[in-house]
């Protein structure tokens, strides 16, 4: 397959979290918003009008208060985000068969095939980006060139809502004014390591000697020199529904440390059957079951267990998930958060049951999730979740935009609004 | 105590009662064996409380007695000792002196009383049968043993004595073996036990390593079952619950009975399963006049296809099987032609070798 003459399309949500936020909850939208975790954790991000302010990534929300004293904060719901991918993803696919999420919020897409039509790529991107902000209503930055590594360097020029193509002759001139250090791959130890070499913008890198980057670098002094010329040959691979999610997981900042055991053990059953209720709506098993836990101070352990088969409900995991608890016992000191998350997934490969137990198990199951699906969360639900929801989750009823909601209490998913 | 003992044989008995030292354990007792001598005789012992095994063997005894060292210390020592033979005393406090030519341990032991009481049996109530039989009824099963701990009852081989029958099943819920012998015990002697995974896995590496023509004679006390065969004895405890009625997932009939070479039809599937990706896990068999042809499918790796010539002209139909379970059952059930019983392609295939009171039940997934 020649390389040369591909169209790579590399495109990014703006502010994506944020953006979904704001669509889903009209009352959000041109105000500024941050997405935080669940309960007491950092801005995952922040929508372009509390940028303004200089609000950043990884700020603690206390810290956006005080630059933005109107700034709401919105609990991060990863479902939702993943189900807006899934729907950006089917709008690429009708343009490209090939299309590559790198992460939750870009993606690469191939469109050598459309781009030779009338008007171009330009014209084939625009009406992408006029779907995913008619549709979906969020906007996203676009970059165009000949290859991965160029279209997402041409994505990060304009922003938010851009769309940039790199020519062939535009390549060098571009490099010549890039730092080594905002190339895709090159982080802050690396970049340091270029600099020592005398090498910091990135055509110093495409025009640097292989032999000598290879000395310093060894294996990947040859990828940095392409890297420096803006070489890459990596195809846009085909991704399937799977692959977006690699694990299903949720974690859980307690509204009050605490070394009970029993509301912990309660807790880690709630986040259980979240996991599972989605993995099952995902169509997925898996066999590895991931714990964290973090305390008081902040020191956090994860363990893991692997099972030789797969399972899926929140009956399954909790089993997994409390056996490695028990290893966390006795408790040194108060519990913060918890998290639960099962890696290693297939898709539920449609195996049959002989035993009648377990037919009459799989038809409970589906039972409760289709109620809990029309229902709300939980509205069946294991009656030992009373512990948690008794030491501080709020039952399920809509909060308004705007509404205040007493410290110390969240609820399990969806936005809390806090002022 | 104070015993005299051959290296070699103490080592061998080492080996043996190992399987059941704990590694790591919140009782450090648990990670010790126990020595305790009989007339000229001593007995090696070693419990994780769920499953013990004790080992028999020659001792010079000057002074009777019983102690608890550490395992795995005391099984390194023993392999590194300079001469054939050693001595090993208890001194005060439980410190244990082991000499041996020139080199002199002192290791720090635990007093008996510590010691887990490993279940003793009368012999009148046992029963016996011979090892190769044993072994073949736990090989033919142990596959599809569940490894679900959620459900416990099925994480190990049911077995049931009945009418001069033994039978052996185990499940996972997706797929079923099912073993049958005669055996010669009073007709009247009837049992129903689950012997969890972990004492069989244990049980099987023993009994590998015993001759052919012995016999093993097995006892069941309360929750407990021991197995003795020549100078060892490995005790478990029984899982408690209730098997499920296995008897009715076993299809009674069929409408398509196909005769294929063992040999081929695992080749074939192995060959083919390459191309089943572990995230789909499914081969699928087409059933069509005189031909079956198996494949699978994975996307972004490719497929693969193989024929086999069969006696079939029924309608065609197809029908998935995860490609581990087939294997399992052929790769042990000992015979040179198997005979497939299905029905269609939502229901229990079973497959049963060309003699002998054995079949496989597997489910099949969709396809």
């Amino acid at each position: 397959m020649s390389t040369d003459n591909r169209t790579v399309l590399h495109i990014d949500m703006n502010a994506y979290f944020a953006s979904v936020e704001q669509q889903a909850n009209p009352a959000l939208r041109g105000k500024p918003v941050i997405v935080c975790g669940e309960g007491r954790t950092v801005v995952t991000t922040a929508s372009y009008e509390a940028r303004r302010y200089g609000i950043k990534t990884g700020m603690t929300p206390r810290e956006a208060g005080r630059l933005c004293p109107d700034v709401i904060n919105v609990a991060g719901d990863m479902e939702k985000y993943v189900d807006t991918t899934r729907r950006i993803r089917s709008i690429l696919m009708e343009f490209s068969d090939r299309v590559e999420f790198f992460s939750i919020d870009e993606a690469f897409v191939d469109i050598t095939a459309s781009a030779g039509a009338p008007g171009g790529p330009a014209k084939v991107v625009g009406s992408m980006k006029k779907r995913i902000r008619e549709d979906i209503g969020i906007t996203c930055s676009a970059g165009i060139a000949s290859n991965k590594f160029l279209a997402k360097l041409a994505s990060g020029m304009k922003k938010p809502d851009g769309l940039v193509i790199l020519n062939k002759e535009d390549i060098s001139p571009v490099m010549e004014g890039l730092d080594v250090g905002e190339l895709c791959g090159v982080g802050r130890k690396l970049t340091k390591a270029l600099n020592s070499v005398g090498i910091r913008t990135a055509k110093e890198l495409g025009d640097a000697p292989t032999g000598m980057l290879t000395k310093h670098f060894g294996f990947w002094g040859h990828v940095l020199k392409r890297m420096g010329m803006g070489e890459d040959n990596s195809p846009v691979s085909m991704s399937y529904d799977d692959d977006i999610v690699k694990s299903v997981g949720h974690s859980y900042t307690l509204p009050v440390n605490t070394s009970d055991v029993d509301v912990l053990k309660s807790f880690l059953l709630m986040l259980s059957e979240k996991v599972g209720f989605r993995m099952r709506r995902y169509g997925m098993m898996g066999r590895t079951v991931s714990l964290v836990v973090r305390y008081r101070d902040f020191r956090t352990f994860s363990r893991q267990f692997s099972l030789k088969h797969y399972i899926s409900t929140g009956t399954e995991i909790y089993g997994v998930a409390g056996r490695i608890f028990s290893k966390f016992l006795p408790l040194h000191k108060p519990v913060r958060l918890l998290g639960v998350s099962v890696s290693n997934l297939i898709v539920d490969g449609g195996q049959g049951v002989l035993l009648d137990s377990y037919r009459s198990r799989e038809a409970i199951t589906r039972a409760v999730d289709s109620i809990n699906a029309k229902y709300g969360n939980f509205t069946v639900k294991p009656a030992s979740l009373i512990i948690a929801e008794r030491f501080g989750i709020l039952p399920a009823p809509g909060i308004s935009p705007g509404r205040h909601v007493k410290s110390g209490f969240c609820r399990p998913r969806g936005p809390v609004v806090k002022k | 105590m104070k015993i005299s003992c051959k290296k070699e044989e103490f080592s061998k008995g080492m080996h043996i009662v190992q399987s059941a030292i704990s590694s790591k354990s919140t009782l450090p007792i648990l990670t010790n064996i126990m020595i305790e001598t009989t007339d000229k005789e001593i007995v090696l012992s070693s419990t994780n409380l769920e499953l013990s095994v004790t080992c028999v063997i020659k001792a010079e005894i000057s002074k009777p007695g019983a102690t608890t060292i550490p395992g795995r210390k005391l099984f390194e020592i023993v392999r590194e000792l300079p001469s054939k033979e050693f001595d090993l005393e208890v001194t005060t406090n439980n410190q244990v002196k082991l000499t041996s030519k020139n080199a002199v341990y002192k290791l720090v032991g635990m007093s008996k009383e510590d010691f887990p009481v490993i279940p003793q049996f009368s012999e009148s109530s046992s029963f016996s049968m011979k090892k190769d039989m044993l072994e073949e009824m736990i090989r033919k099963t142990r596959f599809s043993v569940s490894t679900d701990e959620t459900r416990y009852v099925l994480c190990g081989i049911y077995m049931s004595i009945e009418k001069g029958k033994i039978k052996m099943v185990s499940t996972d819920g997706r797929r079923l073996s099912f073993i049958q012998n005669s055996i010669s015990v009073d007709k009247k002697k009837s049992l129903k036990l689950i012997i969890p995974n972990k004492a069989v896995v244990e049980l099987m590496k023993i009994l590998e390593q015993l001759g052919d023509d012995i016999n093993v004679s097995i006892d069941v006390k309360e929750n407990q079952i021991s197995f003795k065969a020549e100078n060892i004895t490995i005790t478990s405890r029984l899982i408690d619950g209730q098997f499920p009625n296995y008897e009715q997932v076993i299809p009674k009939e069929s409408k398509v009975k196909l005769t294929l070479k063992t040999e081929d039809l695992l080749r074939t599937t192995r060959r083919v399963a390459l191309m089943s990706s572990e995230k789909s896990q499914s081969v699928k068999y087409s059933f069509s006049k005189k031909s079956l042809v198996i494949s699978a499918k994975t996307q972004d790796m490719g497929e693969a296809q193989d024929k086999l010539d069969v006696s079939f002209d029924g309608e065609d139909f197809e029908i998935g099987y995860n490609p581990v379970f087939i294997i399992d059952v052929l790769n042990n059930i000992g015979s040179e032609e198997v005979t497939l019983e299905l029905t269609n392609s939502l229901n229990p295939c079973v497959i049963k070798p060309s003699s002998g009171d054995y079949l496989a039940v597997i489910m099949p997934m969709r396809v």
